[in-house]
């Protein structure tokens, strides 16, 4: 039996050599390779492109006024499957709250991260606490950089919310605010909704062109709607129509969904601890 | 062969995950198994992706217009939702692996007998 799952697997890993020896090598990706050489200066052009790929090279900054391209792919063009990501980790949230509330009693204190009378934690080394708060800002300040700069250099809402939960795990691990984050659960709760629903009325607010349409590009100057040249700049912050406010949108959800994350799943890690002596 | 390493790594890294999802017994091992074949996928991709001698689709102090080339930037927004859905189901299958050690007292899938109705 041992030996038949080997030989599948062999076979399976066979067949997938095979497969990839027929691609194209490495480096030589499809597509026109200078796909910017025969032009200085703009044009919305479908006949000239080879591939979609170079369509969003070409075209990607002068139809959404994103620096970044992936930006504009991720926020404007796959704009829908964005949607649905968010709305997975959504779902992803509800569940592991679902699963793991029913163990944890609202009011429990675990006796882990006891605080002692001058505010630090018994069991962990102040160096640790110490040195978590001092890191806390910066790296709040780092995921808000990353998130407001999605559309002009590589990040955005997903990246920034990620950052900004590894905070939330720095925190958690130096036990210093666990009792008050366990508190602000329904904050974060709050947030997350707040983040998708902002996300679904921004594309029902360009329902005029289509849902999620980018309304607010190469508008006005006030409204992230800068017109930027096609080519090479320094990068502007009020360009890029809605998607600067989509990866707003997305970087609360995403930090709020990894926050109550990190808190049920810290929960339920002190919950096994103190409960085993009872099963 | 050089031109192929980076395909022969994938191949080899889902090779190494799909092993372990047959033959390890540990729960959490078999999420990590899943992870790097997560990961496997996002290597694929992103080498799919690659030119030679090119920047990243960004154009923000990007190098003049003329002699600027850049690498595909659709599979990188492909990638971009699949860690973020690969987060996302590692984090439910970690959940699911808590409950169970806490309703069985193991994460040895030989010894596992589902949950007794006790209420």
């Amino acid at each position: 039996m041992k030996l038949a799952s080997f030989l599948s697997i062999v076979l399976m890993t066979g067949f997938l050599l095979v497969a990839v020896m027929r691609l194209h090598p490495v480096g030589q990706a499809t597509g026109d390779p200078d796909v910017f050489s025969d032009r200085g200066n703009v044009i919305i052009d479908v006949q000239n492109v080879a591939t979609m790929d170079d369509y969003f090279l070409r075209n990607g900054q002068m139809e959404t006024g994103s620096n970044n391209i992936v930006t504009s792919v991720v926020f404007d063009y796959r704009a829908f499957d964005t949607l649905g990501e968010a709305a997975v980790l959504f779902i992803v949230v509800t569940s592991i709250t679902m699963l793991l509330y029913g163990l944890i009693k609202p009011g429990e204190t675990p006796d882990d991260v006891i605080i002692a009378a001058d505010g630090f934690p018994l069991k962990i080394s102040r160096i640790v606490t110490i040195g978590a708060l001092l890191l806390f800002p910066v790296i709040a300040a780092f995921g808000a950089y990353i998130i407001i700069h999605g559309h002009l250099s590589p990040g955005g809402g997903f990246q920034g919310g990620a950052i900004l939960g590894t905070g939330t795990a720095l925190l958690l691990a130096s036990s210093y605010m666990t009792k008050k984050l366990y508190k602000t659960y329904k904050t974060f709760a709050f947030f997350e909704s707040f983040g998708l629903t902002l996300f679904i009325g921004l594309g029902f607010a360009g329902v005029g062109g289509s849902f999620l349409y980018n309304f607010l590009a190469n508008g006005d100057p006030l409204l992230f709607g800068r017109v930027i040249e096609m080519g090479p700049n320094g990068g502007f912050l009020n360009s890029g129509g809605i998607l600067p406010l989509l990866s707003l949108a997305v970087g609360i959800e995403v930090f709020s969904g990894i926050s109550i994350i990190l808190i049920m799943l810290n929960k339920a890690l002190y919950l096994n601890k103190s409960q085993k002596s009872e099963g | 062969m050089a031109d192929f390493f980076l395909y022969i790594t994938v191949v080899f890294l889902i090779f190494m995950s799909v092993s372990a999802i047959c033959y390890k017994t540990n729960l959490i091992k078999i999420v990590i198994a899943l992870n790097i074949a997560a990961s496997a996928v996002n290597l694929f991709f992103i080498t799919l992706a690659y030119r030679s001698d090119s920047t990243a689709p960004i154009f923000t102090l990007a190098p003049a217009l003329k002699d600027l080339k850049m690498v595909l930037p659709s599979p990188q927004a492909l990638i971009l939702t699949n860690i973020v859905i690969g987060f996302a189901t590692s984090a439910l299958m970690l959940t699911v692996a808590v409950l169970t050690y806490r309703n069985n007292g193991t994460l040895d899938i030989r010894k596992l007998k589902g949950v007794e109705d006790n209420e």
